[in-house]
């Protein structure tokens, strides 16, 4: 069982934001994820096979692997999208198959494209990004999330304009409007010019002051591994553990890592 | 209340967005129109046969443009990664189901605004003396062809051959829906001494009762991968 457990970095939840969002944070001092025999088929396709995994609360866990290795798979699967085909897990103490909702509550997702209507504007989207979780905002609040991702002068605008880059960071803001235990980043930094680049290492290291988990799946090992704390490889549908210090410090590509491009 | 609140979160995006590529209201319009003008042509300048059949008329015209809206239902998610962007939030998954129902409902009504009085001009029918009952007999129909539909909808969604297997499935479980609607309608149009449209409004009612409840019941079923 690969377990991610730096408990000199751990930080417990902060309980003002969890009141100010009205959730209650999860009880249970357990584990952020917990997975074992995790494996998933699509078909006759198995994309991961039997993982066995432990993520401690507070943790920022790069995943790094090739293309088609089941990053995405495995995010989607600790969101709840999809369901495992074997083995158990729980995510902020809750299982996998049973509590879906009390998951959804206390983790957020960040896909590649992200969840983004292009016919809405980028206040309109984060309008229903928050109404769907549960949150009531006033506009100001809203205003102040896209000044935070630098989009605060096209808030008016319909995200159909944007480029790729100012689209994810839209998709930034939706991850910050509300509190998470955990955060899911499926290749954050995919689209980003050296500013958003920044800015999604500086939403990681807030998450971290806050004690929230945060997960980041990524192609590019460089800045995953230079975001996180620990690094695992994802390859042939299991994980192996990787010295954190030594891939950061050669910002190893990951055909170097001992994966294959696909 | 929370899942009335997210449904209504789900209408407002829905009906925001029609509202400024107008994709769904105008192919609709312009389809319904053109099958009843097919229609119209094809019978002749029949008046009488015309209203007999002017409910059957109606209903199918309906039913072929529904189709178009409830295909796009959840295909319009597909920009911001399909029905996953909905799933993806905390809650009961029936305020998806229930807000995509609301919002087929909306437009389908939109769309029969302009069809009934299409349908007048073609077919000769006096709209006026009969609006309230025929308000109440559309009311009651594209309630319940939305509530089949949107739930069929979902089922077909990830499905290669939708476009196809939709009205497959659909049609057969509308018979009832559709049986009472047209001849409610006929009835209305053509004259009802004897009140006989009462028992097909009565077989509407039951429909949408019966298949909004068994539809909610399973959707989040329907809905996992």
């Amino acid at each position: 069982m690969s377990s991610i457990r730096p408990s000199n970095w751990h930080v417990g939840w902060n309980s003002s934001r969890a009141q100010e969002a009205a959730i209650t944070p999860s009880s249970n001092t357990g584990p952020a994820v917990e997975l074992v025999g995790f494996s998933k088929r699509f078909g006759w396709n198995r994309v991961l096979r039997g993982i066995d995994l432990r993520v401690d609360r507070g943790t920022t866990l790069a995943l790094v692997g090739p293309n088609g290795a089941g990053k995405t798979t495995l995010l989607k699967c600790l969101a709840t999208l999809l369901q495992p085909s074997d083995g158990e897990g729980t995510v902020c103490g809750f299982d996998l198959r049973k509590e879906g909702n009390a998951i959804r509550e206390r983790v957020g997702l960040v896909t590649v494209r992200g969840y983004v209507y292009d016919d809405l504007t980028a206040e309109e989207n984060l309008r229903f990004s928050a109404r769907m979780s549960g949150l009531r905002l006033v506009p100001d609040e809203y205003r102040a999330a896209l000044a935070r991702v630098g989009l605060e002068r096209v808030a008016d605008q319909r995200v159909r304009t944007f480029s790729t880059g100012m689209r994810k960071r839209v998709v930034l803001a939706q991850l910050r409007i509300r509190p998470l235990e955990l955060a899911l980043l499926d290749e954050p930094y995919a689209g980003l010019d050296t500013q958003g680049m920044g800015l999604v290492d500086e939403f990681v290291r807030e998450f971290r002051e806050e004690g929230t988990t945060v997960i980041i799946a990524s192609h590019q090992a460089g800045e995953a591994t230079r975001a996180a704390e620990q690094t695992l490889i994802l390859k042939d549908g299991k994980v192996s553990p990787m010295d954190h210090d030594e891939a950061a410090l050669s910002h190893l590509s990951v055909q170097s890592l001992g994966a294959e491009e696909v | 209340m929370d899942v009335l609140r997210r449904a209504w979160t789900i209408v407002w995006k829905d009906l925001l967005i029609e509202a400024r590529t107008k994709q769904a209201f105008n192919a609709m319009v312009f389809f319904a129109a053109l099958v009843l003008f097919i229609f119209s042509f094809a019978l002749g300048p029949d008046t009488q046969l015309l209203q007999q059949v002017s409910g059957g008329l109606l209903w199918v015209g309906i039913a072929f443009t529904g189709i178009l809206s409830l295909n796009r239902t959840y295909q319009s998610e597909e920009t911001s990664g399909g029905i996953e962007g909905l799933r993806v939030y905390p809650g009961d998954p029936r305020a998806i189901y229930l807000g995509k129902l609301f919002g087929n409902i909306i437009i389908l009504l939109a769309v029969e605004m302009v069809l009934f009085p299409a349908a007048a001009v073609l077919f000769q029918i006096q709209l006026l003396p009969h609006a309230l009952e025929l308000a109440g007999v559309a009311l009651l129909g594209t309630i319940g062809f939305s509530i089949v539909g949107t739930f069929y909808a979902a089922l077909t969604v990830n499905l290669r051959a939708r476009e196809v297997m939709l009205p497959l499935l659909l049609f057969p479980a509308l018979i009832p829906m559709l049986l009472g609607a047209v001849n409610a309608t006929t009835l209305i149009v053509v004259g009802d001494p004897m009140l006989d449209s009462g028992i097909w409004i009565r077989l509407l009612v039951a429909f949408d009762v019966i298949f909004f409840v068994i539809s909610l019941w399973i959707f989040p079923i329907a809905l996992e991968e």
